[in-house]
């Protein structure tokens, strides 16, 4: 099957920011009710905007999980406003996957859980 | 192939070829997948959607090329040739669930409309401000929506019957203020346990409570005001066991026609006619003749051929007959679990006794998210449900990200069992994961 490649089950295996954040400074959620992945994400956002560190938890699918873990070590070290500015397209053109719209559907409950983020 | 798979036309190249011959379907159609094996898939989600039986489908086709006009209202052959089909079709149900009169039942698009019609045209007008709901905590949202969105709107609380860990209601686990409850909902068979709950049961322990909590004595115990309505969810049960809903101690029932081998966008809703006095349609418009006061329920042009098809259905099950239909659902229960166990890579969710349970086991494969199961499954030729099963609350509050669920119809086989447990050491291949 084509999706289950290697590097997305070595995402999805790893998962290094799958984690608490002590120092988080914001916080987002987003829930897939059709299938029930879910995503609770903490950022550390420094004085300049800049996200010095992901953490994540995550419940579900294989996909929602390994982009979360392959967009978490993207997104460290980027400004945070501009992060948030991504379209969806624009997420889903970073992972590099073929996915299917039902997956589309998956692989952006990162996305949305980012751009749930507020300051806390 | 079991004896009945070949009623049900997507599975039959018989049946396809018959309709291709004389100009029903064209098989060089861009819109037909000629890579997809329609014989030889193993289908596992008839509790979404069976599939359409022969009769059914036959019915819809005809009434479309030969009756199709307006119901009710209309002077010429067609139309009285419709209205007597679609009256017809009112009485087979009737008797199929044994109504006492065919007007007892109203056709609706398909659960979901059948409950908001309950919330709405009962609810709404007889609900006040402090009223409990009482629903189970594993409801299919068609039920459970309506009556939460109801709550919202009037300032009802909601309350639950909590779902025991063989997946019955655990009716002693109530909490609530019976001398406030107005109405109990729950399912006949639950859409992701699969188990048969009793109705009667249910009924007759909530009459019990209000008369305890409210005090009730001499013939104010037999007075329907003091007691909640009862709203019974069949979608998962009709077609599977014989309804009586004269027997079953309930005030309205409702269900879908695609999950019982009828055509799509078709349902239905049973009433007890004594709540009529207090119900008010809350949709207006085409067929109230005598103005927009007039106590109807289905109005504007209603689904005939589905109707008609739903009808023919019900024929097509009766014609197996429900020891028959029990019998084929106990073999491939038993023989699945059976098998389940034996690879010992799942976790099953509810009970796991065969005579407790309908067509329905909700799962996981250990390791494998139930999405990333059903998506490798689909591919290996095995459609099966992967999520939540639009029963949200039992789902968090169990915290699983989404289960699986393998449910069967009359036509489900031994063999499409085989396929899918094959799919799954597959899945574990892929996946390169352990049981």
């Amino acid at each position: 099957m084509d999706l289950y490649k290697e590097e997305l089950l070595h995402y999805y295996k790893i998962q290094p920011n799958k984690k608490h954040l002590t120092d988080g400074n914001f916080f987002g959620k987003s829930v897939n009710t059709s299938c029930g992945d879910e995503i609770c994400l903490e950022l550390k956002i420094d004085d300049k905007g800049i996200i010095r560190d992901i953490g994540y938890s995550h419940g579900g699918c294989i996909v929602s999980g390994a982009v979360m873990s392959m967009m978490a070590e993207q997104l460290i070290g980027k400004k945070f406003a501009y992060v948030k500015s991504l379209s969806p397209d624009e997420w889903l053109s970073e992972i590099g996957f073929d996915l299917t719209d039902s997956r589309k559907k998956c692989a952006l409950v990162g996305y949305r859980a980012l751009k749930d983020c507020k300051k806390v | 192939m079991n004896k009945y798979k070949k009623d049900f036309p997507i599975f039959s190249e018989k049946l396809k070829k018959e309709f291709n011959k004389i100009g029903l379907i064209d098989e060089s159609s861009s819109y037909i997948n000629k890579n997809f094996n329609y014989e030889n898939f193993a289908y596992l989600d008839s509790a979404a959607t069976s599939m359409i039986c022969e009769n059914a489908l036959r019915g819809v086709v005809e009434y479309e090329m030969y009756y199709r006009s307006n119901v009710h209202r209309g002077a010429h052959y067609l139309a009285n040739k419709s209205t007597e089909l679609y009256e017809e079709a009112r009485k087979t149900i009737a008797k199929f669930i044994n109504a006492t009169v065919p007007s007892e039942i109203v056709f609706t698009k398909g659960a979901t409309d059948g409950s908001n019609l309950i919330a709405n045209s009962w609810g709404k007008h007889n609900l006040r401000k402090g009223d409990v709901i009482l629903l189970s905590d594993s409801e299919h949202s068609s039920n459970s929506f309506p009556w939460e969105s109801l709550a919202d709107e009037i300032g009802c609380e909601i309350n639950y019957i909590p779902t025991n860990k063989k997946g019955f209601l655990d009716l002693k686990s109530i909490k609530t203020d019976w001398t406030r409850v107005r109405v109990v909902a729950f399912p006949y068979v639950s859409n992701v346990l699969g188990v048969i709950n009793s109705p009667k049961e249910v009924s007759k322990y909530v009459k019990k409570r209000v008369i305890e909590a409210k005090k009730l004595k001499g013939s104010d115990k037999n007075k329907k005001k003091y007691y909640p309505i009862i709203v019974l969810d069949g979608s998962q049960a009709v077609g599977k066991l014989p309804i009586n809903v004269q027997k079953l101690g309930i005030d309205f029932l409702f269900f879908s026609g695609h999950k019982m081998y009828g055509p799509m966008g078709t349902g239905v809703l049973w009433m007890n006619r004594d709540l009529l006095n207090n119900m008010y349609p809350y949709q207006t418009g085409g067929g109230m003749l005598d103005g927009y006061k007039e106590k109807i329920f289905e109005v504007g042009t209603p689904n005939v051929s589905g109707a008609i098809g739903l009808s023919l259905s019900a024929k097509y099950i009766e014609s197996i007959g429900f020891d028959n239909i029990r019998e084929h659902e106990l073999e491939i229960l038993k023989y699945t679990f059976q098998k389940m166990e034996d690879m010992g890579c799942f976790d099953i969710y509810g009970s796991k006794n065969p005579n407790e349970k309908s067509g329905v086991i909700s799962f996981n494969a250990k390791n494998i998210p139930a999405h990333d199961l059903a998506a490798i499954l689909d591919v290996e030729g095995v459609a099966i449900r992967a999520g939540y099963h639009c029963v949200l609350k039992w789902h968090k509050d169990n915290k699983y990200y989404g289960t699986a669920r393998i449910s069967f119809g009359i036509y489900t086989t031994k063999s499409d069992i085989d396929k899918f447990l094959k799919a799954v050491d597959k899945a574990y291949v892929i996946l390169g994961m352990k049981k």
